[in-house]
Parts: C-alpha cells; structure tokens; sequence
C-alpha cells in the first residue's frame, strides 16, 4: 500500500524540495494552503504524514493544526510544522496547538527524515 | 444467491480482498482505501453494515480512530464486529482495541484460515446476541377441562338447590339495612382481575370508610405498647449504665450499691452496713420476716385482681376510707397481704438456652460496666451463663 505524504507550502521550491527528499517513499501530495489541503482531506483522503508551513495565505498554519487535530479522523496524523520563523513564541504556539514537530527553515533533509522515524517510533511505543 | 451480510473492507490488500472474496458467497462488499471515506460512505448511503475490516496500524485513521467514529454513529450497527489488521499485536494493543470498540485483532501471524473463520464466525454470532438459556420455558398454566367441567356442574347444582335460601337471605339484608344485596371485592386469577361477588355483610363503603376509622385499630397501639414495654424489661437489667448516672451526679461516699445476692446470703449484714452507712444505731434489729416487693407472675388472675399491687379491693376501701388501709398496714394485716401476694406469684420458666443468649449477647458487656461502675467482681455472674 503506497504511503501519502501530504506537502503543505505557498513556495514552490520546498514542495520541490519535499518531492525531492520523499518522493522514493512516498506519494508526495502538493497543496499550497491549508485550506486547500483540508479540502482534499475531506474529499476522503488520509495522508499518513503532513508537513506544513506556518505562514500561507487563505488558512494559516495554527489554523490548520486545530482543524487536522479537531477531525475524530485525522487528530494523529503525523504534523511537522516547517517555518521561517525562528520565533519561539511561534514554536511554542505550534507545539501547543499540536504539532509534533517543529523544524526551521533552512532545514537539513536528514534530520527531517530522523525527526520523522522519530514521531512514528513515539507513536508505536504507546502501544 | 441472496446476499446475507453487507461487509465494509478499507485499505486491504489484493490478497486480502481476493481471498475474502472467495471464501463468502453470501456478502455484498464495500471497498474502501481509508476509513473517512468508509465514514462518509456510510453517512450518505446508510446501507446496514454487518461488519468492518480494516487495515492499518493502531494509531492511524484506519485503526482505532475510526472504531471510535464507528461505536459513536448511530448509523453503525452496536453489534457488527470490527476487526483490525495490523502488522503486529501488542498486549497494550489488546487493551485499547476493547476500550476503542475493536472486536478482533489480526497480524502477520493470523494464518488465513484462521482469519477466514473467525470471520464467519462472528458474522453468524454478532457481539451482542443473546445466549441462549438453558432454563425450561414455563408454561402458563390453563384449568383442565374435566375439573372445570365438574366444577361447573357441582356449582351450579349447589346454585341451583340453594337459591331460595340466597333469596331469603337477599330478602333479609334488605331489610335489615341500607344498599345492594351483593357485595364485590376485586380478585385475581391467572392473569385476569374480576369481580368476587359474595352477599352484603357490611355496610355500604365500608372499604372507604376504613381509612377514616383507623385511629379505632387499638390492636396497634396495643402491640406498639407491648413492644417499648418489652425493651424496658431488657434495659433494666443494665444495672450498670443505670447506676452510672447517680455516680456522675453524687460523690461515691454518698452511695452504697447491695446486690440481690448479698440479701440472699446474709441479709442481716447488709442491714448492718446499711444502717451504718445511713448513720442508724448499729444496735437496731430489723424485722427480715417479711418480702417485699416479691416478683413474678400472678397465678391467679381474680386473686391478683383482689389483693395484688393494683388491687381494686384496696383502692375501693382507699376511696371510701382513706386512712384504713394505712391504719391497718402498721398491723399485722400487711404481713397477711404480702405472704398471700407472694402466694400468688410465680416466676415463669425461661429457656435455660435462651437465657445464656441474652447475657451473652446483651447483657455481659453491661455487666463490665457495672463491675466498672461498684468496684466489685461480678465473676459468679458471668460463670453462670459461662
């Protein structure tokens, strides 16, 4: 069964990017808002990982965590937050709304994938 | 074929859904490649869902996320089963998959055959059906016919011979008062409330009446007297807690406590230490010819009526002189009257067995107290009923 990978950004370079590093084990999805991505979310599909953006147009990124994490379906997909913002008021506020992670732009590709293995392995070890 | 049951696949696999397939000939499958789908589905088409198999681990949308949304619909069946697929089976697993609603786990390690059957299985055996009893269905009982028959024909006969006398009886009640002849109370039988009638014998609406004559009911207040009456007797005999009070009340110098058994055995030293502690010449002799205050049972009714504490003998001669009886009490005439009350007295035999319950039970704890209370062993008490 192919795994979905959904890439919420409003630049075309880190989707790029993101289709670059993921595309071998992935199906990279590329949506460009947040409003957009929760409208193909609900069209019935189910990403088994998102990496989104904090700052995009039409729904933000906070708004999109509450949305994802509000969802009886959604609420444990994988969410890594990717921003510019070194902020860690910003970070804080991601975290606390229910990213999983929180990565800042320009980032290291490894350690994105490490940080990934990472939340799955958090994940299962509940169980 | 027919199809039976209506099963609900989301994100299996090729060979899942082939052998599935397969292996039921009378399912109509539903095909899904995530559970939100399944769940709008479900939402939108209503169509019965016997059962759910998905695929998934146990945190995703397809695992417990979606039984959850499942168990909490309305449109979902509480008795289809839900089995998960997952690729492995932990025993914390095990625990939230009953806690989320999950009714089978499959893994790696679940050989197809097994699957396939617990499958059938639980489609034919849904969670919630009743198990069958194995108690006997009772049932309702009916009248035979042959005893109904001769009751009917014994009591109509009996009907038949005896109607003139139930007219003259009919006539008399009549005259005597007020209202119908016929009386009826509502009985039951079987299953079925009817009407019981029977000739009139009191007055009409004395059910009604009743509530407002209950004061009347002396038997009552009779059996709520015996009862206080009754306790009384019991907490009487808890000489100790009795006598407590006084010592809370008055220096112990000013007390002497004698037991029954001290009078018993030599009463005239109790009258000596009795004299002395109230301050009378040691010297005097006092007359321990006569009982007072003998207790016990009348014997004799009439005879207790006449002479005994509540004599209506006395009390008249008391009404009519009042100074006779205390005249004749200083003679010997109150010797007389107390040899005959004690006469007429008898201590009813208790229960040996019982009266060992009773101070066990209720008494010898007080009799602690009271060893407490007088500062003196008690122990031939307690070796009585030892």
């Amino acid at each position: 069964m192919e795994k979905k990978l959904l890439a919420v950004d409003d630049e075309p370079t880190i989707l790029l990017i993101l289709q670059h590093i993921f595309g071998v084990d992935y199906t990279v999805v590329q949506k460009t808002n947040g409003k957009e991505s929760l409208e193909w979310m609900n069209e019935g599909n189910i990403p088994d990982i998102i990496i989104a953006d904090l700052n995009m147009p039409e729904m933000d990124g906070y708004e999109f965590i509450k949305h994802v994490r509000a969802s009886g379906f959604f609420r444990n997909i994988p969410l890594i937050m990717l921003s510019g913002n070194e902020n860690t008021q910003d970070k804080i506020k991601a975290l606390q709304q229910g990213a999983d992670d929180y990565l800042v732009k320009p980032f290291n590709p490894d350690e994105l994938k490490a940080r990934i293995v990472n939340i799955f392995r958090i994940l299962n070890r509940a169980l | 074929m027919e199809k039976q049951y209506n099963i609900a696949g989301i994100n299996l696999t090729d060979e899942e859904v082939f052998s599935l397939k397969e292996a039921f000939d009378n399912v109509e499958w539903v095909f899904f490649s995530n559970g939100f789908q399944f769940h709008k589905w479900m939402e939108g088409h209503g169509l019965p869902i016997n059962m759910v198999i998905t695929r998934g681990t146990f945190n995703s949308p397809n695992g417990y996320p979606l039984t959850q949304q499942l168990r909490k619909s309305s449109l979902f069946k509480a008795e289809s089963a839900i089995i998960l697929i997952v690729d492995e089976i932990t025993d914390a697993m095990r625990e939230k998959a009953i806690r989320h609603g999950i009714t089978e786990l499959f893994d790696a390690e679940t050989s197809t055959s097994d699957a396939l059957f617990r499958v059938k299985y639980l489609l034919e055996n849904p969670v919630t059906k009743k198990v069958k009893s194995n108690e006997p269905v009772l049932e309702p009982y009916s009248i035979p016919w042959d005893k109904r028959l001769f009751d009917l024909f014994f009591a109509g006969m009996a009907l038949l011979f005896l109607s003139p006398l139930f007219l003259l009886v009919g006539i008399a009640i009549r005259l005597e008062s007020k209202g119908p002849i016929f009386y009826y109370s509502l009985r039951v039988t079987g299953y079925k409330v009817f009407r019981f009638y029977k000739f009139r014998s009191k007055f009409t609406g004395a059910d009604a009446k009743l509530k407002d004559l209950a004061h009347f009911d002396r038997y009552k207040e009779e059996a709520e007297k015996k009862k206080e009456q009754e306790e009384e007797v019991v907490t009487e005999g808890f000489y100790g807690s009795n006598i407590k009070r006084y010592f809370d009340l008055f220096p112990k110098e000013q007390i002497k406590v004698f037991l029954h058994d001290d009078l018993r055995n030599d009463s005239e030293k109790v009258m000596r230490e009795l004299f002395d502690f109230i301050g009378v010449d040691s010297d005097f002799k006092a007359d321990l010819e006569r009982e007072y205050n003998v207790s016990g049972k009348p014997k004799n009714k009439l005879m207790d009526t006449l002479i005994g504490s509540n004599s209506v003998l006395i009390k008249s001669v008391k009404a009519i002189a009042p100074g006779l009886i205390d005249a004749l009490k200083e003679g010997a005439a109150q010797k007389v009257l107390t040899n005959l009350r004690k006469k007429n007295m008898e201590r009813p035999d208790v229960d040996k067995a019982f009266k060992h319950k009773l101070f066990n039970e209720v008494y010898a704890q007080k009799v602690n107290l009271l060893e407490e209370v007088i500062g003196r062993d008690l122990t031939h008490w307690k070796n009585k009923y030892a």
